[in-house]
């Protein structure tokens, strides 16, 4: 028997001392790790609940200037009703007319935000001017428990193709926006969100995390939610802050697929730790990322209630 | 020497190597990545993925071929550094997450303890001819 296993282990070993066959074994191993590299994070996360002590807050993405004036107290409402505890909006607000209808909104916004005690994001965007940042901050700046400078710097200046921000561009815009909103000397924790096109300029958020409280990043499409782990931990380790998830979400007509997508973004970012994850929209005229009234927006209520302190 | 003793300094000369350069790659990756953007970081993926396996795949086979008496090699140096560098890599990424554990000092030790198994890997996946090329 064991004379057999010898010459089985003999065989073995000048089989695989084949230069051919060892630098297929060798290639072969290779494209194993490299799978286990990608994949395996996701799959340690998602595979069972981690860090079910931590504190995870999740927000939502409202756009009130889609609605009536009357709808936004009894939107906020619902919003609260569900558990998120993070409201965030865009810029929005006319400085030349006080009473215009979108400073009306703004006023209901802030003031139902207020009553339901929800903190809110101020998403200030890359083309704002400074007057406009002062007037908005001056009139509503106490409101304020994030204040976002900037959306996704390292990707482009405007929706159009090839419009690209050079990383001058970028910091001087930052700058100029950091400089206005600490003028004002408000308690409001401030950060810039990332999309996942930061790896292939990471100088970016290197540069502009030292004047922020924490960075943001953006995720999409179940492809970068499987491989976000390893973006989550990039993010952290260059820029040495906090992570939280800023933009979050699927435009879909299937309910059911945003649903599992949501879901299973929530539970892999409750589990890795991270401090929260916002959604992305509560409403959305233009397109379907938005949860409102679907059964999405009911099992968001119910992660909530079972997972998020 | 015994063939035990053979591997066990292999292996740990290569992971003391993969270690040391991980631990300076750690160190000096914000600077690369502010150096000249994006020149910084395409010398940063060049180091990691293409000179790092190089060293590596070298060392590994002169390894070899000194203790073994040895001469030529069966896979070509990157493709040796490149194995060996994922093994180190997919082991410490598994300790990371696994037992939350920071590179230096516990995994790069663990790592240390595991010179004599790592010397197998590293032994098989090269080698050389013992009578002479050509």
């Amino acid at each position: 028997m064991s004379k057999l296993a010898s010459s089985l282990y003999q065989g073995l070993v000048r089989f695989t001392n084949k230069s051919l066959v060892k630098n297929v074994i060798v290639i072969t191993l290779c494209a194993m790790f490299l799978f286990i590299l990608i994949f395996y994070p996701y799959n340690y996360y998602s595979s069972a609940q981690r860090n079910q002590n931590s504190t995870f807050q999740v927000g939502i993405d409202y756009v009130y200037e889609q609605d009536n004036l009357s709808e936004i107290y009894g939107q906020v409402a619902q919003i609260y009703d569900l558990g998120f505890k993070v409201i965030r909006i865009d810029f929005q607000c006319d400085p030349l007319v006080y009473d215009a209808l979108i400073n009306q909104e703004t006023d209901m916004l802030f003031s139902a935000t207020s009553h339901y005690g929800l903190a809110v994001a101020l998403v200030i965007p890359n083309g704002e001017t400074v007057d406009d940042v002062n007037y908005y901050l001056d009139r509503w700046g106490g409101n304020l428990t994030y204040i976002q400078i900037m959306n996704e710097p390292e990707t482009s200046s405007s929706w159009d193709v090839g419009a690209l921000f050079t990383d001058d561009e970028i910091t001087s815009t930052f700058n100029i926006l950091y400089a206005a909103v600490e003028s004002h000397h408000l308690s409001a924790q401030l950060y810039t969100n990332f999309g996942i096109g930061y790896v292939l300029r990471s100088n970016i958020p290197i540069d502009l995390s030292q004047k922020l409280n924490f960075v943001g990043l953006d995720i999409y499409m179940n492809s970068f939610l499987v491989l976000s782990p390893l973006f989550i931990q990039n993010l952290q380790e260059i820029t040495h802050k906090n992570v939280v998830i800023t933009e979050f979400g699927m435009s879909t007509t299937n309910s059911a697929a945003q649903t599992n997508y949501i879901i299973s973004g929530l539970n892999l970012f409750k589990s890795m730790g991270l401090k929260g994850c916002w959604i992305v929209y509560w409403n959305s005229e233009y397109d379907n990322y938005g949860i409102r009234g679907t059964p999405t927006a009911t099992a968001v209520g119910d992660w909530i209630a079972k997972n998020a302190k | 020497m015994r063939l035990v003793e053979k591997l066990l300094i292999q292996g740990l000369i290569i992971i003391i190597i993969l270690i040391v350069i991980q631990a300076w790659l750690d160190n000096v990756q914000a600077a690369f990545l502010d150096y000249l953007p994006p020149i910084g970081f395409a010398i940063f993926v060049a180091i990691s993925y293409f000179v790092q396996p190089l060293i590596i795949g070298v060392t590994n086979i002169a390894i070899i071929n000194n203790l073994h008496k040895t001469r030529g090699w069966q896979v070509g140096f990157w493709l040796n550094g490149i194995f060996l560098l994922l093994t180190f890599s997919t082991l410490n990424l598994i300790l990371k997450m696994a037992f939350n554990l920071p590179f230096l000092p516990v995994i790069a030790l663990i790592d240390l303890l595991l010179s004599f198994p790592f010397g197998c890997i590293a032994r098989f996946s090269n080698g050389g001819w013992t009578k002479p090329i050509g």
